[in-house]
């Protein structure tokens, strides 16, 4: 009987024996490093101490560095949002051939590596890039203008990294909602706009969240992207654990900064769900 | 209040003909037609409703019932003819300014509202006051027995409370007129008779005009005061029930009301033969090509005895099915080869239901109600 109960859990074996070694360990060492010391031979020695997490939440560097990627992250989701939702709305109207074309499209960044996509922006984006030279050639600049390696330049390749999860949980909430209820609030009096207000944005509520929590994770915790694209004046906060840890040897304070990471990240994914019980109750219905 | 007053000035329960061509036209339908491509949706569809007047499009799927009603709502533009609401050209107007409210036949209640905020989203759209909105929604509510139910979302009722609420929602915006899209299909069989009969009551209780669509004689003919046949994108017939199931004007009219038998016979010298030793004298006025002619008539309009009677020519027949229904059977007799389908009450001293296959009977058809088509 009781040995029954178990057999369900052996599903989570092979997963498991990925996920224990090669990630709940590592996790949970960083975190016990957190509350080490550095010393200075380049070890988290064991004492006991909340000296880095005081450090990290007392230094102006480090909320910079926090206040950086919380901005970024809010910026890539705003502007995701607001290109994936027409998007989304045309894909979720499609049918057959034509919507797995316009799935394909947005699945596409997806099969390529993110170093090789950033590469590719690179060649695009940069002094000597195409756009650059285009605008050269027709004229309406006189000298490059930099794009790569600024804010501008990170975010360009940010977005293009996180669209498809965007608007992927879009779609799948803006499918749900039945065409006849756009009819039925013609029907009692509403134009286009109201109709968008009060019936297509409600629906599309589950996905503007989860499609909100997927990127805002994403880019909290993306290195590459701003490591290969970014401005060298403006840190965030995966690079900068990076330098902490390789370059100075600071793994107690690293093991700091990435538990703050993971807890802001848990903090929005809690926080949003609460908002989401809060103002559409009704979703829970669904 | 507005309740009370509603129930006071409760019009008759069902429209008088004569006084009902006196009431004002409030929808005028003419000539209207409406193609998607090559397929012919709607041809020469006139209409004319009266205030309080119920008026059902019945027809089977593809006769264009729905295309009429989505042209009505405005979903849907006609090609070609005129659209009128209380004399106003309607053609042109977009759906939200109408002012015709439709019950869907998913009903297409708002997920994310609850059953009072569905019922105020019309009232929402017109900027009506909180207290004006709240009073009328209160209104609805009671007329429409949704106690208790208003803080519910539509995913927590069951498929008639659902109905209601859509019906609610319609009628709180005080529309001139109401569309009905098969509204009753999703229920089970009693509550759909009993909400057709209720929501009768209701509509002319308010004086509502309505349309409703539907493929079902029984529902069409409980609500409506006239039904319209369509088929093949033409309203084939228009008149109250009896009218039009006892005069049918066209075959499918007479196919598509209850149920029909159709023999092959064969028209020679004013005679139609439709078996050995079975021939009719053509009714007086009636004519047919000589030759081969197709005889149409209802399963109700012939009669079967054990015995030959003498009220029309009896004929022969044997039983090949006998089944028993509860107030009717239904024999299915063997005609010289054809098959003929009878539909009888069921009588206690006669029962047939009970005949094994092969019994021998007699066939009692009145010409009256055969209609002759050539060929």
């Amino acid at each position: 009987m009781r040995s029954r109960a178990l057999v369900p859990w052996l599903w989570l074996l092979p997963a498991g024996c990925l996920l224990v070694p090669f990630f709940v360990l590592p996790l949970a060492v960083t975190f016990r490093n957190s509350f080490w010391r550095d010393d200075d031979s380049g070890v988290a020695v064991p004492a006991f101490t909340f000296a880095n997490y005081a450090r990290v939440l007392g230094d102006p560097y480090y909320l910079q560095v926090f206040g950086n990627t919380l901005w970024i992250a809010l910026l890539i989701a705003a502007l995701a949002l607001a290109i994936a939702f027409p998007f989304a709305w045309l894909l979720a109207r499609l049918t057959g051939r034509a919507q797995a074309l316009v799935f394909w499209v947005v699945y596409l960044p997806l099969y390529v590596s993110v170093v090789m996509r950033a590469f590719g922006w690179i060649v695009i984006l940069a002094d000597s890039g195409v756009v650059n030279q285009a605008l050269l050639a027709m004229g309406l600049i006189r000298q490059p203008i930099r794009i790569l390696f600024e804010v501008e330049g990170m975010v360009i390749g940010m977005l293009h990294r996180y669209l498809p999860l965007m608007i992927v949980p879009l779609v799948t909430a803006l499918r749900k909602l039945d065409p006849s209820l756009l009819r039925a609030s013609a029907n009692l009096g509403a134009g286009h706009w109201y109709t968008w207000r009060r019936v297509v944005v409600p629906a599309a509520l589950p996905g503007i969240v989860a499609g909100t929590q997927l990127v805002f994770s994403g880019v909290l915790s993306d290195y590459v992207t701003p490591s290969l694209m970014g401005a060298s004046g403006y840190q965030l906060v995966a690079p900068a654990i990076y330098y902490e840890a390789a370059t100075n040897s600071a793994w107690a304070l690293a093991g700091a900064m990435a538990t703050l990471t993971l807890a802001l990240v848990s903090l929005l994914l809690v926080v949003a769900n609460a908002l989401l019980r809060r103002f559409a109750p009704w979703a829970a219905t669904l | 209040m507005a309740a009370t007053a509603l129930a006071a000035d409760a019009a008759a329960d069902t429209l008088d003909p004569a006084a009902a061509a006196e009431r004002p036209p409030v929808l005028e339908i003419a000539s209207l037609r409406k193609s998607f491509g090559s397929m012919l949706a709607l041809d020469r569809c006139d209409l004319t409703l009266r205030q309080g007047e119920i008026v059902a499009l019945l027809g089977a799927s593809g006769c264009g019932k729905s295309t009429l009603l989505n042209i009505i709502a405005g979903f849907e533009t006609a090609d070609f003819g005129t659209l009128r609401l209380r004399g106003a050209l309607l053609n042109k107007v977009p759906p939200h300014r109408r002012n015709i409210a439709m019950v869907f036949q998913s009903y297409a209640l708002f997920p994310h509202m609850t059953v009072a905020g569905n019922i105020a989203y019309g009232l929402e759209v017109r900027g009506l006051g909180k207290a004006e909105m709240a009073s009328r929604v209160a209104e609805m509510v009671g007329i429409l027995r949704l106690q208790g139910l208003e803080g519910r979302y539509p995913q927590q009722l069951s498929g008639g409370q659902r109905q209601r609420v859509a019906v609610a929602r319609a009628l709180a915006i005080r529309p001139d007129m109401l569309l009905l899209d098969e509204a009753f299909s999703a229920l089970d069989k009693n509550l759909r008779e009993e909400t057709q009969l209720e929501l009768s009551l209701l509509l002319r209780r308010l004086d509502v005009t309505t349309i409703l669509v539907t493929h079902d004689q029984r529902e069409a003919f409980a609500l409506a005061d006239r039904v319209a046949v369509m088929h093949a994108g033409r309203i084939a017939q228009i008149g109250t029930p009896e009218q039009v199931y006892r005069h049918p004007a066209t075959d499918q009219v007479l196919r598509f009301l209850g149920s029909a038998n159709t023999l092959r016979g064969t028209a020679r010298a004013g005679e139609i033969r439709l078996a050995e030793g079975l021939g009719y004298a053509l009714p007086p006025g009636r004519t047919v090509p000589e030759g081969p002619v197709s005889v149409l008539f209802r399963t109700e309009d012939a009669g079967v005895s054990t015995v030959p009677t003498a009220i029309h020519r009896a004929h022969p027949a044997r039983v090949t099915l006998s089944t028993f229904f509860g107030a009717q059977e239904r024999v299915v007799l063997d005609l010289d080869g054809q098959q003929v389908v009878v539909d009888r009450p069921v009588r206690s001293a006669d029962p047939l239901a009970s005949l094994p296959a092969g019994s021998a009977v007699f066939l009692d058809l009145d010409p009256e109600r055969c209609r002759l088509e050539a060929g």
